[in-house]
């Protein structure tokens, strides 16, 4: 059985299937960019390599996620060159596939997983790698065609 | 004169005794014829005799009529002639004996009316003086009447004001005694309150010293109580760290597969005692932090307190210290009320003399008003009087007047 790390991000919850990670560590300092880009926090050394932190926060519609971040979810190869920053670890959850509804999917979101009374937005990272070569090329390109934006 | 008197011996003497010598020698004569011719010629001896008595007799009777109406008249500067002693003479020596003896009182009437007459004038102003004084005296009496009046009045109020001075210095003296006796008990009370307080010193003292101590021993407390919420917080992190070292575990085991299901159950396990770790250190890390913070709050309290305790013996200390002015003070007071006590005491012992002083005064000032109603009513007595003196007066004066222009027609 799969399991789904489950973190609080703003009033909303966001999980990453435990598969799809390769670590989680305490946030490292971060480097910033030259220029803002949307969804990208800074880049991180972790084991020899370079990985890109996202901004987990506005992908949920939530304001930026500052300095509150204590965690690093470190996705699993061949995207662990990505990173998402989160306050802390919720719970981890059992995760069953059909509880999944994915009339919530769409951009970097695979679906709703129910949490009790509310629920968790979980993190489809091919769709995160996707979504964000979009939203790097809407930033280059300012009117790529067919896409307004990256969320 | 001499003539005269001779004459008159002759015709009286010598005459009779020639015709007697002749008679008796004429002896034809009949008996009866000789005593007619005897008292023919005595009748006719006597009768020449009688004439010249009656002249002479007439004219020095005469010169006594002239100066007897000379004397009428009032002319009293005429000598009497006095010639011989017989009657006449010796009437003569009588009249001029009485008319010095009326010249004399002439004179001294004359001067006892003119004294009499300046007298009167004297007296007649005089009398117009003291009619004008006593009429002034009566109206100064009258003033001092009035003013007797106003006197009574006045000290009427004075003894009723003698009585409220009398009665207010009596409560003044009760007032006095209660006031020295509530200073007495003042005194006591704070040299009560100087021991009280000196008590409360050295017991501030004592409860600085404890509070000192308790503070000392809160701020070890504290101290421990920090060293507990930092050796929660590294099991905080070690359960944190335990926890991602968990999920690590369980991330790889997913990554292992069907090999590392054995390893995800552990892993698993371990990742729930980490969160259990986890819970309890942060239930160990809040109840630290909460007694923490209450310790802090008793520091702060403690310190606040040691200060209050600082300031208290401080200001036990000032009380004190005031208690003991204040104890001086009252017994000053104390002292100076005793003597309040005693001057009122005298005071309303004076204010009773006065009393009966004004009282005393009240009584003379009754009795000199009465008097000098009297004194009054006698002036206007003694003015009428005067009055009826000067009429008196100004009717003596007018017959003194009339008398000396009677005495004036004297000649003297």
């Amino acid at each position: 059985m799969e399991r789904m790390v489950v973190a609080p991000i703003g009033g909303k919850h966001a999980g990453w299937l435990t598969g799809h990670l390769s670590e989680v560590r305490p946030m490292p300092p971060l480097t910033p960019l030259p220029e803002p880009y949307p969804f990208l926090s800074g880049t991180a050394f972790l084991g020899g390599r370079v990985v890109t932190v996202l901004d987990t926060f506005p992908l949920l519609g939530e304001a930026a996620a500052g300095e509150s971040c204590r965690l690093l979810l470190r996705l699993a190869p061949p995207l662990d060159h990505l990173a998402f920053p989160i306050p802390s670890i919720l719970t981890v959850l059992d995760y069953e596939k059909l509880d999944l509804r994915e009339e919530g999917a769409g951009g970097v979101w695979a679906g709703l997983y129910p949490f009790g009374p509310s629920w968790v937005h979980l993190v489809d990272p091919p769709a995160v790698s996707r979504e964000l070569a979009l939203a790097m090329a809407h930033v280059l390109h300012p009117h790529p065609p067919g896409r307004e934006d990256a969320s | 004169m001499k003539l005269k008197i001779g004459l008159a011996f002759i015709v009286i003497v010598f005459l009779p005794l020639v015709f007697g010598i002749v008679l008796d020698n004429l002896t034809s004569v009949g008996e009866w014829q000789a005593m007619w011719l005897k008292i023919f010629a005595g009748i006719l001896v006597a009768a020449f005799s009688a004439l010249v008595v009656a002249e002479v007799l007439t004219r020095r009777l005469q010169g006594l009529a002239e100066v007897s109406r000379l004397l009428a008249e009032g002319d009293l500067s005429r000598e009497v002639p006095v010639s011989g002693r017989d009657e006449v003479g010796l009437l003569a020596e009588s009249i001029g004996t009485m008319v010095r003896n009326l010249r004399d009182i002439v004179r001294q009437v004359q001067a006892s009316t003119a004294l009499m007459y300046d007298a009167v004038q004297n007296l007649t102003v005089s009398t117009h003086e003291v009619t004008a004084s006593t009429a002034e005296i009566a109206g100064n009496i009258q003033n001092i009447a009035k003013g007797a009046e106003t006197q009574v009045a006045s000290v009427e109020r004075a003894v009723e004001a003698t009585q409220r001075v009398a009665a207010a210095a009596e409560a003044i003296a009760g007032r006095s005694r209660s006031a020295e006796e509530r200073a007495t008990a003042s005194a006591g009370r704070a040299a009560e309150g100087v021991r009280t307080s000196e008590e409360a010193a050295r017991a501030m003292g004592g409860l600085l010293v404890h509070v000192e101590t308790s503070a000392s021993e809160v701020r070890t407390f504290q101290k421990h109580s920090m060293e507990i919420q930092s050796l929660v917080e590294g099991i905080s992190t070690l359960s944190h760290q335990t926890h991602i070292l968990a999920l690590n575990a369980a991330i790889e085991a997913a990554r292992a597969g069907e090999a590392g299901r054995g390893f995800a159950v552990v892993a698993e396990e371990v990742r729930r005692l980490a969160e259990s770790t986890r819970e309890l250190a942060s239930q160990i890390a809040r109840l630290s932090e909460d007694i923490t913070g209450r310790t802090q709050q008793v520091v702060h309290r403690m310190d606040q307190m040691e200060e209050t305790a600082k300031a208290a013996k401080e200001k036990t200390g000032a009380v004190s210290e005031a208690l003991a002015h204040i104890r001086a003070e009252a017994a000053e007071t104390r002292e100076a009320v005793r003597q309040i006590s005693e001057e009122a005491a005298a005071q309303a012992a004076s204010a009773v003399s006065l009393k009966a002083a004004v009282e005393e005064i009240q009584e003379v000032a009754t009795e000199n008003a009465a008097g000098t109603e009297e004194v009054s009513a006698a002036t206007e007595e003694t003015t009428a009087s005067m009055e009826e003196i000067s009429q008196q007066a100004k009717a003596l004066l007018d017959e003194s007047n009339r008398l000396r222009s009677l005495v004036e027609k004297f000649k003297l």
